[in-house]
């Protein structure tokens, strides 16, 4: 069987791409800054026929073509086909029009053109954003409401009392007023009690972020095994496969 | 000065570029005890946060439809891929209808060709009547985009993947807004769950499931605890627990182990990083005392 489909070739550059950033662990090298400089290239330019392949042309760019054929050709129904036509150049050439003043942010001269822009854009987003937020930290306030004596009706119609969750809810609210002293800076914290409850929170905050450290490395790792996994058995393993 | 330090200060200092090749062993070695008929096979428990994932895909009527949302890139394949197979599996098999789109544009083809076909023709599933693919899809801005499709889905995802029309799709039958959507999974590396809880969920009460990257876990769990999301993939994790419950193991299931290696490591690294330093405070303290 011929290992040197297309596809493997692919996958052979794609092995020599992923150890040459690699060399980077030993050392900076101009190894690693030839695959960067590359990757960074096809990345880019990648980026750049997307925008035009699947945003602008099918969103833009051949409706507003179509509007001008609307406009220009002699159809059966003239009058819709206008005004069809018609909104579409509208359209197009305005969103051209928009999407050109966000260029004008480097000069001053005509710097107001990409502020309506941006306007325009940061006013229809923020009333959603507002929105969004609400609804998605108000239930976060009242869950935070917690019950310290958290009880459960069995089948039979007992009620027995659910140890483990009340003392689960007690340490979250115990937690959560912590944190929240020390965030409190409207005056200033001289009690005894109250620095200690601050202090409280500092230190539940650094556990957090040593949580959030702990799940930043397992996402990192997670990329390498993947890498690796690609190296061993879409690399190495038909190769030998071939060689032996 | 380094040539006073004893040796255990000197773990303070191990060149990272053993570290490096320690880490790289450590997801080597697996792979070498599996080649030699000697798995280093290590438990995976299920925990509550991936059972609610699993359970609202369990529950999942008939009548209603699932939306898999696919937010990320091949950047975090390793950990969103196993995520999004996985879930899409489980559907399949369940033969409950769903459709799934992505922001990024090679991931619609990817997961077509290298999967969806391949668990359809599995499970016996047909393209158009159990699932439908919408392929790619460009969000500059994620609150319009839920704000426009919540209220009218088949107006919104008018093309599939292929760039057949939607309309008259048997999937897509008696779909108009999001009522008819029991769950939407999204998966991605950012928190891509939040215009959907704060936009259309308090509308439409669909149960929220997300498939996050290890780095987003801590700061969704508040969701989780307040059931705005009814479950979670953490990361590689989660996914090798959800193949563990199919019984269906796969990347996520291979690499768990290497990943646990590597933790340990870490975690053993972390250790003697802080013996050393400890141990210099101490020298520091003893030095100063005797000035």
């Amino acid at each position: 069987m011929n290992l040197w489909t297309p596809s493997y070739i692919g996958v052979f550059l794609g092995a020599i791409c992923t150890l040459g950033i690699y060399t980077f662990l030993y050392r900076e090298n101009k190894f690693y800054r030839i695959f960067e400089h590359l990757f960074m290239a096809i990345a880019g330019s990648i980026a750049v026929v997307m925008a035009w392949e699947q945003v602008l042309r099918p969103n833009w760019w051949i409706p507003m073509l179509d509007g001008f054929s609307r406009l220009a050709g002699s159809e059966a129904q003239a009058g819709v086909s206008l005004l069809q036509g018609g909104g579409k150049v509208l359209v197009g050439l305005s969103a051209f029009a928009l999407g050109t003043f966000w260029y004008f942010i480097s000069s001053r001269k005509y710097l107001w053109l990409a502020r309506v822009v941006m306007g325009l854009v940061i006013g229809a987003t923020s009333g959603l954003a507002f929105k969004m937020y609400l609804g998605a930290q108000m239930p976060q306030i009242i869950s935070s409401v917690k019950s310290f004596y958290v009880t459960e009706t069995l089948p039979g119609g007992a009620t027995v009392v659910q140890v483990p969750q009340s003392i689960n809810n007690f340490v979250f609210v115990a937690v959560l007023m912590c944190v929240m002293t020390y965030f409190f800076f409207a005056f200033e914290q001289k009690s005894r009690t109250v620095r200690g409850i601050a202090r409280g929170g500092r230190w539940f905050l650094m556990i957090t972020f040593g949580a959030y450290f702990g799940n930043t490395v397992m996402a990192r790792m997670s990329l390498f095994i993947e890498r690796f996994q690609f190296l061993h058995e879409k690399w190495l393993a038909p190769l030998f496969g071939q060689l032996f | 000065m380094k040539e006073q330090q004893t040796w255990l200060e000197r773990l303070q200092w191990i060149d990272r570029r053993w570290i490096y090749l320690l880490l790289v062993l450590a997801v080597v070695v697996p792979a070498v005890m599996e080649a030699v008929h000697r798995p280093i096979g290590l438990p995976v428990m299920v925990f509550p946060d991936t059972l609610g994932v699993y359970n609202a895909v369990e529950e999942a009527p008939a009548d209603k439809i699932v939306l898999v949302s696919c937010d990320w890139g091949f950047a975090s394949l390793g950990e969103n891929g196993p995520q999004t197979v996985t879930v899409v599996e489980h559907l399949l098999r369940r033969g409950i209808r769903f459709a799934v789109w992505s922001v990024d544009p090679a991931i619609p083809g990817w997961l077509q060709t290298k999967h969806l076909e391949r668990l359809a023709r599995k499970y016996g599933r047909e393209y158009g009547v159990d699932y439908v693919n919408f392929g790619f899809r460009y969000i500059p801005n994620r609150e319009l985009f839920v704000q426009t499709v919540m209220d009218d889905l088949p107006g919104y995802f008018t093309q599939d993947h292929f760039n057949r029309p939607t309309k008259d799709m048997p999937v897509l039958k008696g779909v108009q807004d999001m009522s008819d959507v029991w769950l939407f999974y999204t998966v991605g590396a950012d928190p891509t769950y939040d215009a959907w809880i704060g936009i259309a969920q308090p509308k439409y009460h669909m149960k929220v499931a997300f498939g996050s990257t290890g780095v987003m876990v801590p700061q969704t769990y508040p969701f989780l605890e307040s059931k705005q999301l009814c479950g979670m993939l953490s990361g590689m994790r989660g996914g090798a627990e959800y193949e563990k419950k199919l019984n269906s193991p796969d990347l996520a299931t291979w690499g768990i182990t290497r990943q646990s290696m590597a933790h340990a490591l870490i975690i053993l690294f972390v250790i003697l990083g802080n013996i050393g330093y400890f141990a210099t405070r101490r020298r520091q303290t003893r030095e100063r005392s005797s000035q």
